[in-house]
């Protein structure tokens, strides 16, 4: 039996103590290594805040949550994860390489200088990774969105994580860049054997691209179904079956045709 | 109109300074306007020739009083801003004061710096100081807390520490806020040197536009106050440069002018 990878166990969060306020209830998921895993959910049901409490990035929550055997902010210094947000979070006043070497610029201010790492090659090969290579000395005002977005998965590919944790990170990209960096990440996904979770509101999005698809519910947000979807990939289009998915998942959504 | 192009913008406001100064030579002139009333320009140029090397050396002090204000009250506001962006408490408590000392005439307390520090360099060093301080305290937190939740949990994800936040990030984000106040302070600390030499000195430049005015020696009086103003003036041109240096790295980046 393989072991998870993450594992969530009753999983609940408010922001308030109030549980009037609950946003997440009693959540339970399994993931397993290498596993491309789609969160989808109303707007607003509480998708992001599950995202940052995997990330350790909220706090006071009840439950468990075991990042390769570890809580978040543990998982989060020995960098089992790295994290793509809703928009790119580009520094500005860094080009694209020192964009993307910050992480290891962290890294090894934190550390004693026995134990620096030489990042360049590192940082060159993520960079590589994502087709940017070209454009190390370009600021990020230059770039495209889907470029930026680039930049923002090399950037927390860097540390080479087992775990990528994507919030809806193509979300405000026009449909042929988006399903462009759709393909892109199924080949970086395979190429680094990353475990990834994706937050999405885009329901083909979610069938195409992963193993599982867990639905939420609207807030306070239980788990409705975990959907497992095992035909390759590239035959999912023409299949009957998968369009008769996705009509099944917007009726668990709740969306009017 | 193809006269007006970058090269030759200097040529209308000189024309303009042309014209005023010879109106006013020949109104002067032809009125018989006293002197102590109203100085000709040549007067007033033919005084600033006589006392040239006065007049330089008591505008060095000046400028030395609000340069040396000017970098304390920096290095203050720099050291409170990050307090106040990384402590609440410390942040609630004092805040409030830094804006509501912003708008106190700092002018009232000159007498009593007069009483703490003598006729010194110190009082007026620390007359710079004090009014050129709030503006930067208050403009430096603004840019220190507007780093946005997005890229500060960035940083948080990537493991970075609050120093990490704050050099690699926050101080970034701040510079443009930091150095629009820059520009106002550093007028800001002339005014403060000089209001600080008028309440109470025996050189710099606003001692001298003291005694002109108690000797109603008019034309000294605009000799001072076109030294006075040219020190302003050069102070605040060396802080834009000093920005529009930095800011090639930084071209893409919005100035903010805030205040």
């Amino acid at each position: 039996m393989k072991h998870p990878i993450i594992e969530i166990n009753n999983l609940s969060f408010s922001y308030q103590k109030d549980v009037k306020l609950a946003v997440l209830q009693n959540i339970n998921i399994k993931i397993f290594e290498n596993e491309f895993i789609s969160v989808v959910g109303p707007s607003g049901c509480g998708k992001t805040t599950l995202l940052k409490l995997i990330c350790g990035l909220l706090d006071h929550y009840q439950g468990d949550i075991k990042i390769n055997g570890s809580d978040p902010l543990i998982a989060r210094d020995n960098h089992e994860f790295g994290v793509v947000f809703q928009n790119p979070v580009l520094f500005d006043w860094r080009n694209v390489f020192n964009n993307v070497s910050l992480p290891f610029e962290i890294f090894n201010s934190k550390n004693k200088s026995s134990k620096k790492i030489d990042f360049k090659k590192s940082a060159m090969d993520m960079i590589k990774l994502v087709g940017l290579e070209e454009y190390c000395n370009v600021y990020p005002y230059q770039l495209s969105g889907g470029m930026q977005s680039r930049v923002a998965i090399a950037r927390a590919l860097c540390y080479r994580p087992k775990i990528l944790l994507m919030d809806e990170p193509f979300g405000d990209l026009d449909e042929i860049t988006r399903s462009k960096l759709n393909h892109e990440l199924l080949n970086i996904w395979q190429k680094t054997k990353c475990t990834i979770i994706f937050i999405t509101h885009n329901l083909t999005e979610a069938i195409m691209l992963s193993d599982k698809v867990v639905v939420l519910s609207e807030r306070p947000a239980k788990i409705k179904a975990i959907i497992e979807l095992d035909l390759e990939r590239s035959k999912r289009e023409e299949n009957n079956e998968y369009k008769e998915m996705f009509h099944d998942l917007k009726h668990l959504l709740n969306i009017d045709e | 109109m193809n006269i007006i192009n970058k090269h030759n913008r200097w040529i209308f406001p000189i024309i303009t300074l042309i014209v005023v100064l010879i109106f006013w030579e020949v109104i002067v002139q032809l009125a018989d306007i006293p002197i102590y009333q109203l100085p000709a320009p040549s007067k007033i140029f033919a005084t600033i020739i006589q006392n040239l090397a006065s007049l330089i050396k008591d505008t060095t002090i000046t400028f030395i009083e609000a340069i040396l204000g000017f970098l304390l009250a920096n290095i203050l506001s720099i050291i409170i801003a990050i307090g106040f962006t990384h402590s609440e408490i410390f942040e609630r408590s004092f805040y409030p004061y830094a804006i509501a000392l912003k708008s106190i005439p700092i002018i009232a307390i000159a007498p009593l710096l007069v009483l703490w520090f003598g006729y010194g360099l110190l009082g007026k060093i620390v007359m710079a100081a004090i009014i050129s301080f709030f503006p930067l305290v208050v403009n430096a937190t603004l840019g220190l807390k507007s780093a946005n939740q997005e890229y500060i949990d960035l940083m948080k994800s990537l493991s970075a520490n609050k120093r990490q936040i704050l050099f690699k990030l926050r101080f970034h984000i701040a510079i443009p806020y930091i150095f629009s106040a820059l520009k106002i302070s550093s007028t800001l600390s002339v005014v403060g040197a000089i209001i600080g030499e008028m309440t109470g000195a025996k050189q710099g430049i606003g001692f001298v536009i003291l005694m002109a005015s108690y000797n109603i020696n008019t034309p000294m009086l605009f000799a001072a106050i076109i030294f006075a103003s040219a020190l302003g003036i050069i102070f605040f041109g060396l802080m834009s440069i000093t920005e529009s240096i930095f800011f090639r790295n930084y071209s893409h980046i919005q100035k903010k002018e805030l205040l």
